[in-house]
């Protein structure tokens, strides 16, 4: 509604005197608005647009049908021992204790992750109320969410927020194992220091780091102690900060990833510590002896011995960077500041959990968490393929 | 430390290599290290003064400080301190503190043998350091003593019903409210009892103007520039004649 408003008032400020042509343009706003509203909030479409957007959603539906299927059979294939024993074949008769065995276990997981996931899936398809009878609407729900300019808008938030992940919460891990592994006195110290943010409660350590960012919290003095520092300069005279920083569209991503980082460090780097640990003295003094620098063992022995795990790890981060950045995300900033694309921090998990449990479309909220899902599935195969080659050997193979 | 090998320690490029391993590593201490001790300091700061981002709270060492959480302490909310000092406090932060002037220690003299004569009546003044400070736990121990630790009992005479101490408040006692009487139950017998035998600096007064400005006066005139005109007759009426 405010929008329309603005325009109106830009133009009539130009067309002050020209009566016809102001109510001609007036109107003209005004039923682009209403057309507007009408397709974004109300979901009332013209037909030809709707029939058109069903079939591109049901093409969609098919894909990640399609997809998962795909899946299936790729991760079959990847756990499938290459070279099946034959004598096993012969006492196939006797597999039946091994499924007996197994079947707690599978009728658990059933129960509790395929069937809930079943059910969604049929809530996708549904306008679904809490209450009575849901309507069947096809995909309705999925062309809700491919053609919301919101969601994308999420997606590329979450896309943004993802890449900052991996520069910065997922390498940090990894240097500071080199740096606790190569200093020469105190690593005990340090390592406990560094471990300390993991025993704090995650809602405690936002609701700190929220009054680091506020106009009068600890980055601002920071930052004003360089500045003040710079005022030093004959001839300088900067302005001091007193900024908002989770208000600040361009910086409140970044610094609702920071903490997450800064928490995530210690506990992150114990297990490449670990792995850094497992790499034989012998083969450092060897490379010592074949005249390799410091660079040169970095990138010729450690980063090979710890490759695995890094592999591992990053296709692990990726996923957890999208799916689990939601809830500290809620609590930072619900997804704020918001501009008229969409929230510069609202995520697509937030995205997900606001449009299920915030405005109760749960049909349109399992709509969107498929689409997600057929998004991340590509990691998944690849972090299972990995999985599946990996050997785990006792540590140092000595 | 194996990627730095043990020979060749003393050359200036691992040199340098160690000093900057040494920097990232207490760096990045110092910002772990810093919000714990944020929280432990935290944990004795108030309204006043939690969000001052220094790990020793300031009123250890600054009296204006000290000042401000003292008078939060006594008055416990913003609206009863603006009521009681008649002035606007919005923030205990702003709070300046009153200079001394040279008479006061005579008139604080003065006033303590005026206090130590007169017995002011029950509805003068209210009792201090509610709420977080320690008027409220004396409350709750003397609750408990009389009560021989039995919440239920307590329940039973002040007619509310607590289930465990934890729950247990001292009730408001809104003097300035017009025909405000005290209920007679036990919990507000306690208190009145607890109020006579509190020091005198320790007392809330009654602030009848104070209160007159805080809940009608200011909550109509949002400035003295609108009470001024409200109330006056427009300028153009007002003329030197009629005054």
């Amino acid at each position: 509604m405010e929008r329309p408003r603005r325009q109106i008032r830009a133009a009539i400020s130009i067309n002050a005197g020209d009566k016809p042509e102001a109510v001609r343009i007036i109107s003209g706003i005004l039923e682009s608005a209403t057309e507007k509203i009408n397709i974004r909030m109300l979901g009332n479409l013209p037909p030809e647009v709707a029939r058109q957007r069903n079939a591109v959603s049901w093409g969609v539906i098919i894909g990640v049908l399609v997809l998962f299927l795909w899946v299936l059979r790729i991760v079959l294939k990847a756990f499938t021992p290459k070279h099946t024993d034959r004598t096993l074949g012969r006492r196939r008769n006797e597999s039946w204790k091994a499924y007996l065995l197994a079947s707690p276990a599978l009728l658990l997981i059933a129960m509790w992750m395929y069937w809930p996931m079943a059910r969604g899936t049929a809530i996708a398809f549904q306008d679904y109320s809490v209450i009575g009878q849901s309507e069947w609407i096809g995909a309705g729900n999925f062309s809700a969410v491919l053609f919301s300019g919101e969601f994308w808008y999420s997606v590329w938030v979450t896309v943004l927020y993802a890449l900052m992940f991996m520069v910065f919460g997922f390498c940090a891990p990894i240097v500071l194992a080199f740096l606790l592994s190569e200093v020469p006195r105190g690593k005990l110290l340090f390592r406990t220091v560094f471990y300390l943010p993991a025993v704090l409660t995650g809602l405690v350590v936002i609701i700190m780091w929220k009054g680091f960012y506020a106009p009068d919290g600890m980055i601002n003095d920071l930052l004003n102690g360089v500045v003040r520092l710079v005022n030093l300069l004959p001839g300088v005279e900067m302005g001091l900060f007193r900024e908002d920083w989770l208000q600040n569209p361009n910086w409140a991503l970044f610094f609702c990833l920071l903490p997450t980082v800064w928490a995530g460090m210690g506990p992150g780097c114990l297990i490449y510590l670990a792995a850094l640990k497992t790499i034989p003295e012998e083969i450092y003094e060897a490379a010592d002896i074949d005249g390799a620098g410091i660079r040169h063992k970095v990138t010729h022995v450690a980063i090979p011995t710890i490759k695995v795990l890094v592999m591992i790890n990053f296709i692990g981060a990726m996923i957890g960077a999208i799916r689990g950045s939601g809830g500290f995300i809620l609590a930072m900033t619900g997804g704020g500041p918001y501009s008229g694309l969409g929230g510069a921090t609202e995520v697509v998990g937030l995205k997900l959990f606001f449009t299920t449990f915030g405005y109760l479309k749960f049909g349109v909220g399992a709509a969107m968490a498929w689409v997600i899902g057929a998004m991340l599935i590509g990691f998944t195969v690849l972090q299972l393929k990995r999985l599946s080659n990996v050997e785990f050997r006792t540590a140092g193979g000595a | 430390m194996p990627v730095i090998s043990t020979i060749g320690r003393r050359s200036t490029g691992v040199r340098a290599v160690i000093f900057v391993i040494y920097t990232l590593l207490i760096l990045g201490g110092l910002s772990m290290v810093y919000p714990m001790l944020l929280m432990l300091s935290g944990s004795v700061k108030s309204d006043t003064d939690y969000a001052n981002n220094n790990v020793v709270p300031r009123y250890l060492y600054d009296d204006t400080a000290l000042w401000q959480k003292y008078i939060e302490s006594k008055y416990g909310t913003i609206p009863e301190a603006e009521k009681a000092l008649h002035q606007p406090v919005d923030n205990w932060r702003k709070l300046h503190m009153p200079e001394f002037e040279p008479d006061d220690a005579r008139r604080a003299e003065h006033f303590r043998d005026y206090l130590a004569t007169a017995d002011w009546p029950d509805h003068w003044y209210r009792m201090g350091h509610m709420g977080l400070g320690y008027n409220e736990r004396d409350y709750l121990k003397l609750a408990q003593r009389r009560y021989d630790d039995d919440v239920t009992a307590f329940s039973d005479a002040a007619g509310l019903r607590y289930k465990s101490w934890s729950q247990v408040t001292a009730p408001q006692t809104p003097l300035d409210v017009r025909h405000y009487t005290y209920p007679d139950t036990a919990g507000y017998r306690m208190l009145r009892e607890l109020k006579r035998e509190v020091p005198a600096g320790d007392r809330v007064v009654v602030n009848l103007d104070g209160a007159f400005w805080h809940s009608y006066l200011r909550a109509r005139w949002a400035s003295i520039e609108a009470y001024n005109h409200g109330t006056l007759a427009p300028p153009t009426v007002i003329t030197m004649k009629y005054f």
